[in-house]
């Protein structure tokens, strides 16, 4: 037991070196909910959402960022303190972090969207055969083209991206990947946005053409199936990734290493898919949880 | 003039209908969905509309609910605007040969005759096909004319064909089955698209489409054109009369009217020309020009995630102006030869040939007296032409209106429900002498009742009042078990009916010449001595169907695969040729159809798919001849297709139908086709190029009397097309 509080990965250990101070960005109650489960992780957390009274506190600490806007006031602030942040994607925490990142190895993140691997390994396992993806990207997501290319090879699928340009009408954009069996949806501010995404998900039912998203919200409002990772799988990579920064070791930023699938049932139901329990049980679990 | 009475031939079924969304209840949402966690959401307050659940069904047509395969209480095909593509398919009934036992015959380049289970080539008029819920069936003759559909090929993004009496949901009319065709949604088409392809048979095509949103609408427009030159010959003469045009405008919008409610519109309109093949001695071509106009509007609102509310008003009129020069001697023109066909048919004919009648009534006699007398008043001018136009003109419209509900009262529970009311009015002084019309009013619902995983229950009928025949009522039963996640078996009993057209219970049916010179009655419309008139109290067509169907899927192949074996007992059919000689509908027909039906189709990588139908039908007991004059014991299709990632695809397909029904020619065609698709910037190109051989290059068919022919010179045709998307 002693052997296993003594890994550097121990959250427990790790906090006892370094202060966690988490800031929020707002009072939600999926804010507070996020905070709770990072307290059943690192029980002595600090929790606030001014940075000015998080950083008045004194000792060595780790911050962190519970959404976008927390990670920008962090960003600003211009702490020394190594930050990870949470609940933000990929795509708004480079906006965000942009050249800081560079000049800087002390600024992390768990990215809250499953990775593309988890997203295309779903994918893979839903339909059980060679299946032709499509992804819409823009310029902000240009850069995962290759990754997703990769992966797609050694699941044995076959991957067409479509790439849009600005201020244009992403439902026609979709006209340029009615070829693809499925889509794969990537968090894009320029493609998804809370005005076409009613919009989008319609026009590929009037075409049969499935969707897989990466957010347990994203299948309530219609996506066929998601790899995702939940509020507690984040909160627990978010504890490992603090004891590996205590431990001097700030990790690149990264995708969840723990996810889930959520499964839009009625919307399978309706495009004559079968999903059995084995999709339904694929991803990883972090120790305790099912 | 006999031959230009005849029904023409290739109606189908039904008035109205409209399209049917429905919600699907699962969960796809009722709150506000967010992109990704909840947490995300904060990142960009991305609060997301809800997509509209009801958007989301594999077929929309056999209940009005938006149901999967697994659930629906019937066989469906559906055909996809990729399938199309894939296969090189470039006109809608040349689609529909990838459906399970529909008989197709085309006679000519515009006489197509499609019937779901065949029966009678002369009146295929029992199914119903429906263009985003506005039926083209037109009312009066019971017409559907396939050349010219307001809907180019183009246009569409679907058709789902329910193969089995489907009047439980579209009333009377949907008898044997219908075919839903489904237009492209105007959010979902490029900017801009044209079309042009031309082939064998003088077929020339071109297709233009421009779509733009503004605001929370979104409309395309789209025009397109099209002919061909017919067959080679028919009877065998050269130069077949038989070319066919049609020119349509169609315009699709959809409108987001906040969160809960949308509202679509729609206007078609079509216009073209028929060129018939048949004359006389005594007549010119009877070629037809048509033009038609369709509008529709749809209400529909969200009341919560579960109620849906849909109200639709469709209109529709159709113009045929069809003219033609005949020359009868001056004698088929007394009103006193008129007045005795109306008392014995015998007796005019007799006297007009220079015969004395006998075996009449006295009163037969009389009049047949007064005829002798007025032919021999005439001299020898009796037997002299008299020449000017006779016409078969008509103008038909229809309104309809309908209010549908669509509750999910849990997730075991939906229901959808409905009224309606539709005025229909014929008009044409040959058929009716003036307008003849009919006011109906409906009922329907659908239960869907699944009371566990493994069992779904739907229950749905169709009341229909209608002023002349009267109530009608057409229930369905399907039972589907789910014996595994991929396999369903369904068992389902439904009720079809046709009511007879207008013409068969109003007709008024009389030929009056436009002359020059003045006829017999010194008029310059003097009237043809043969007429008729509809006896009237004819009784709906009916049709009991029985089915057990099968359908599996299996992911790792991209397999799906729908079984059915079937039993139709068709009823009260009214199977008379009726022309104005001989104008004398019965309900006094009936055949019974056995068989059964496999369809599948294979994905098994992004690069190539394929598929195989069959039917086998079995026509038995059919108390006249006529309804076997439309039969294939054996038909079905199949084919493969592949698609390469450097924009090359091909295609090769076979379909083929027996032939076995009374003068019916055997079908077989082969297809290969080849398209390479090309990027220009943001254009797309796609060059197509299909080639057929067909078995056989005659088809023959009995219209009335002897056996006919239809023939091309070659067996080998040949078609391209470019199509370029922007």
């Amino acid at each position: 037991m002693l052997g296993a509080i003594a890994t550097p990965l121990s959250p427990t250990l790790a906090l006892a070196a370094s202060e966690v101070r988490v800031l929020t960005g707002d009072n939600s109650s999926a804010t507070q909910r996020a905070v709770e489960a990072l307290r059943t992780r690192l029980p002595r957390l600090m929790a606030g959402s001014e940075i000015e009274a998080l950083s008045r506190r004194t000792g060595p600490a780790v911050y962190l960022a519970i959404g976008p806007a927390a990670l920008r006031a962090l960003v600003a602030g211009g702490l020394r303190a190594p930050v990870v942040s949470l609940f933000t994607s990929s795509q708004a925490f480079h906006q965000i972090v942009g050249s800081a990142l560079a000049a800087s190895s002390r600024i992390t993140a768990i990215y809250a969207e499953a990775s593309p691997e988890h997203q295309l390994r779903l994918l893979s396992s839903i339909f059980q055969r060679r299946v032709s993806v499509g992804v819409l990207l823009t310029a902000e997501t240009a850069h995962l083209e290759p990754l997703l290319t990769q992966v797609a090879r050694e699941l044995d699928l076959e991957i067409q991206f479509h790439q849009v340009r600005a201020n244009t009408n992403i439902v026609r954009e979709l006209n340029r990947l009615t070829a693809a069996d499925v889509l794969l949806a990537v968090p894009d501010t320029g493609i998804f946005s809370p005005d076409n995404f009613r919009d989008i998900l319609e026009s590929t039912y009037r075409r049969g053409q499935p969707v897989v998203c990466y957010s347990q919200g994203m299948v309530t409002a219609g996506c066929l199936a998601a790899a995702y990772a939940s509020v507690e799988d984040i909160a627990a990579q978010a504890a490992e990734t603090v004891a590996e920064v205590d431990a001097g070791h700030v990790p690149p930023p990264r995708y969840p290493a723990y996810w889930r699938v959520a499964v839009n049932d009625s919307v399978a139901r309706s495009l004559n898919i079968v999903i059995g329990e084995d999709v339904r049980r694929l991803g990883e679990r972090p120790t305790g949880t099912r | 003039m006999q031959r230009h009475l005849e029904r023409p031939p290739w109606a189908a079924a039904r008035l109205s209908r409209r399209k049917h969304r429905v919600i699907t209840i699962a969960c796809v949402v009722s709150c506000c969905a967010t992109i990704g966690t909840p947490l995300i959401a904060a990142e960009a307050n991305e609060q997301l509309g809800t997509a509209d659940a009801s958007a989301v069904a594999t077929v929309v047509t056999p209940t009005r609910l938006r149901q999967p395969l697994s659930d629906v209480p019937a066989s469906v095909t559906v055909i996809t605007s990729d399938m199309l593509r894939r296969l090189g398919i470039t006109n809608i009934v040349d689609a529909l040969r990838l459906v399970p036992g529909m008989q197709i015959t085309q006679t000519s380049g515009n006489r197509i005759l499609v019937n779901y289970h065949g029966t009678n080539s002369r009146v295929p008029r029992r199914l119903n096909v429906l263009i985003d819920g506005i039926s083209v069936y037109r009312p009066g003759l019971s017409e559907i004319y396939w050349a010219q559909l307001p809907v180019a090929i183009e246009d569409i993004e679907r058709i789902e064909v329910t193969r089995s009496p489907s009047s439980a949901a579209y009333g009377p009319n949907s008898m044997m089955a219908v075919i839903n065709i489904i237009s492209k949604h105007p959010a979902d088409v490029d900017r801009g698209s044209l079309t042009v392809g031309t082939g064998s048979l003088g077929t020339r095509w071109a297709h233009a489409r421009l779509a733009r949103s503004f605001g929370s609408t979104a409309v395309h427009v789209a025009a397109s054109a099209e002919g061909t030159d017919g067959v080679d010959r028919i009877d065998g003469q050269p130069d077949a009369h038989d070319t066919t045009k049609a020119r349509r405008l169609l315009v699709r919008s959809h409108t987001r009217l906040g969160q809960a409610s949308a509202l679509q519109l729609e206007g078609m309109h079509v216009e073209g020309t028929n060129e018939i093949p048949y004359k006389s001695e005594f007549e010119s071509f009877p070629d037809q020009r048509l033009r038609d106009d369709y509008l529709g509007a749809t209400l529909t609102t969200q009341l919560s995630a579960e109620h849906e509310l849909q109200l639709r008003g469709t209109y529709s009129k159709h113009r045929i102006r069809q003219e033609w020069t005949a020359c009868f001697p001056q004698a088929a023109f007394l009103p006193e030869l008129f007045a005795l066909w109306q008392a014995n048919h015998g007796y005019a004919n007799a006297v007009l040939t220079g015969q004395l009648p006998t075996g009449g009534k006295p009163s037969d006699d009389m009049l047949a007296a007064q005829a002798i007398a007025a032919l021999q008043a005439l001299g020898p001018a009796a037997m002299q032409p008299l020449c000017g136009l006779a016409d078969q003109n008509r103008v038909e419209s229809r309104g309809d209106i309908e209010l549908q509900d669509t509750l999910a009262f849990s997730d075991r529970l939906r229901v959808v429900s409905g009224i309606g009311a539709r005025v229909q009015r014929a008009q044409s002084q040959t058929f009716f002498g003036g307008t003849a019309s009919n006011t109906l009013y409906r009922v329907f619902g659908n239960v869907e009742y699944k009371p566990n995983s493994s069992l779904g229950l739907n229950v749905g009928a169709y009341a229909e009042h209608d002023r002349i025949v009267g109530w009608s009522l057409a229930p369905r039963a399907g039972l589907a078990f789910h014996v595994a996640p991929d396999q369903t078996l369904r068992f389902a009993v439904s009720k079809g009916l046709r009511t007879p057209d207008v013409v068969d219970q109003q007709a008024r049916f009389t030929y009056t010449l436009r002359t020059s010179t003045p006829g017999p009655d010194g008029s310059l419309t003097p009237r043809f001595y043969q007429s008729a008139s509809s006896p009237g109290g004819l009784r709906s067509e009916q049709a009991v169907s029985t089915e057990i169907g099968y359908l599996f899927s299996e992911p790792r192949w991209g397999l799906t695969l729908d079984m059915k074996v079937f039993e139709d007992r068709l009823k009260r059919l009214i199977s008379e040729v009726v022309t104005v000689a001989m104008f004398e509908p019965t309900n006094s027909n009936s055949t019974t159809l056995r068989g059964a039906e496999l369809q599948a189709s294979l994905a098994w990588s992004p690069a190539w798919s394929g598929f195989f139908n069959y039917a086998y039908l079995d026509n038995t007991g059919a108390t006249t001849f006529w309804e076997r004059t439309q039969y294939s014991r054996h038909s079905g299709s199949t084919g493969i297709t592949h698609t390469s990632g450097s924009g090359w695809r091909w295609s090769l397909a076979y379909y083929g139908a027996s032939g076995n029904g009374v003068g019916e020619s055997r079908y077989g065609r082969t297809d290969l086709g080849v398209g390479r698709r090309l990027m220009f910037g943001q254009a797309r190109a796609e060059a197509s190029l299909a080639l057929r051989y067909l078995d056989n290059p005659r088809t023959t068919y009995i219209l009335s009397g002897p056996v006919r022919e239809s023939s091309l010179d070659h067996r080998f045709q040949a078609f391209a097309s470019l199509r370029v998307d922007f």
